[in-house]
């Protein structure tokens, strides 16, 4: 038969796809919730954060195609509505979705930014409000859908053994939050006049309890494991099909921080939001890749 | 109706005919099968056993193929076999993952899901499956499981029959009758090179 470990179905890039999704999603998320109180900077963080967001769900579109040979293969996952139980149809659609409402919101605020170099502050009429309003709403709740679908999707799966578990699950949607709030310390880090005080104390304080939250959530899924079960996925980890990439991954995490961390001396936020970035990136990966 | 398979394990000598047949009939590329045989070793010389366990799509009632089918391209008319709309695949590989017999495969060639119909083809023309044709010890047969005068339907009433992995809950339409219990032998890890598990004694090749 076709032996289902000798040839695991989805390989790394899968894996690639369910990190960046968290990173996408969360971004939104935390986008939304981080706002600077100042007008003009809040905007331009907000066009920071959705070109970002835009350019990753990009990124997973092309991992995507890739993986299935060419683009009209994932057009027809988005366009087919014949099995509504199908977790990974619904995926689809929500990054369609998502697509969608980036683009209309980057239109609201190039509009919007217009309007402020004009020294226009307020946003007039009842149906300019409601779109400012339900556009970023709708954002928001797409977003927490794409957060929510990895374990969704990987519940169903038997080469993704480690999402069976609500642990994972909560895993799933703490690395998301801790991979936005990371990305949004370092747009407020390294784009100029996106950022005032209040923010930046927000964002450092989001960002820690968001990787408490994320260690308390990695416990879990530890605790979840039955002991042998711990010691079959890091042998597995270590020397299974995925073991190439783990250990570049690894090696890869060693070297960046040894060349890396002179740059980011004095630079605590920095170094606080990139590890927090691949340490949910690689939790992501990890619970994906386990098997 | 209700198509199925029972597979009588008691006189299964592991030939590979139905394998080969399957092969032949399909055209299914080296690598991958629609249907083979397992081969199963137990206990220690001098007592040690190999079963032999001839596996194949299980047309489940519950199928996690079709339901994880983002395309809907997974299709089960009813009471008939399971099978794939090749013009609707998009080969994302999600039946694959989601089915617990490892009975999918994504055909090199042709880029799509494949796996076994039950030889529809040739079903449709009251012709037995390929490999239920080739098997020379009658231990397949093939039919429908709710004739209660079709042979399949009394062979199963009158033996114990069970099915490969019950845990998975997917109702399979592929019954056996494994009076020593091999099925539980398979192992969910793949092939084993070793000839000897320290584990259970017990090595699985196919």
């Amino acid at each position: 038969m076709n032996q289902p470990l000798a040839s695991v179905p989805w390989g790394p890039w899968i894996g690639a796809y369910i990190v960046l999704t968290g990173l996408v999603s969360g971004l939104t998320l935390v986008t939304r919730f981080l706002r600077p109180d100042d007008e003009r900077a809040a905007t331009r963080f907000e066009w920071i954060s959705s070109w970002t967001a835009l350019a990753t769900l990009a990124g997973c579109t092309i991992i995507l195609i890739s993986d299935l040979g060419r683009p009209a293969r994932f057009f027809l996952m988005v366009t087919q509505f014949t099995n509504a139980g199908s977790v990974m149809s619904w995926g689809a659609k929500i990054i369609a979705l998502k697509i969608g409402l980036l683009a209309v919101y980057l239109l609201l605020l190039h509009r919007r930014r217009q309007a402020l170099a004009a020294g226009d502050a307020m946003l007039t009429g009842r149906a300019t409000r409601a779109l400012y309003t339900a556009v970023p709403g709708a954002l928001a709740l797409v977003s927490f859908a794409l957060a929510v679908y990895p374990p969704f999707l990987l519940s169903w799966t038997w080469s993704s053994p480690a999402s069976h578990n609500a642990g994972s699950a909560l895993v799933y949607l703490s690395s998301s939050a801790l991979l936005g709030a990371a990305a949004a310390s370092l747009i407020a880090t390294f784009v100029p006049d996106v950022s005032d005080l209040a923010m930046t104390a927000r964002v450092r304080v989001t960002l820690m309890r968001f990787l408490g939250a994320h260690i308390v959530a990695l416990g879990f899924v530890m605790l979840s494991l039955r002991a042998n079960e711990t010691r079959v996925v890091f042998d597995e980890l270590w020397h299974g099909a995925s073991a190439g990439a783990c250990r570049i991954l690894v090696a890869g995490t060693g070297l960046a921080v040894l060349f890396t961390a002179p740059m980011f001396a004095g630079r605590r936020r920095t170094a606080l939001a990139i590890t927090a970035l691949v340490s949910a990136a690689a939790s992501r990966y990890v619970i994906f890749a386990a098997r | 109706m209700r198509l199925g398979m029972l597979v009588d394990l008691r006189t299964c000598i592991g030939c590979h005919a139905c394998s080969v047949a399957c092969k032949s009939e399909f055209d299914v590329p080296l690598g991958v099968f629609r249907d083979t045989v397992k081969y199963v070793e137990e206990g220690k010389y001098p007592h040690a056993t190999r079963h032999f366990l001839p596996v194949l799509c299980n047309h489940c009632e519950d199928a996690p193929c079709l339901s994880a089918c983002p395309t809907g391209a997974i299709f089960k008319p009813e009471g008939q076999a399971v099978v794939i709309n090749k013009s609707v695949c998009n080969a994302n590989k999600v039946c694959m993952t989601a089915c617990p017999y490892g009975a999918i495969y994504i055909d090199p060639f042709e880029g799509v899901a494949q796996k076994c119909t039950f030889c529809e083809h040739r079903t449709a023309q009251g012709l037995m499956p390929a490999c239920v044709d080739a098997c020379p010890t009658r231990c397949r047969i093939f039919g429908d499981l709710d004739d209660p005068k079709s042979e399949i339907a009394q062979k199963a009433a009158s033996n114990t029959t069970t099915v490969w992995k019950p845990d998975a809950r997917t109702k399979p339409r592929v019954l056996y009758i494994d009076p020593k219990g091999a099925l539980g032998l398979i192992k969910d890890v793949g092939i084993q090179s070793s000839t000897d598990d320290p584990a259970q004694g017990r090595v699985e090749k196919s």
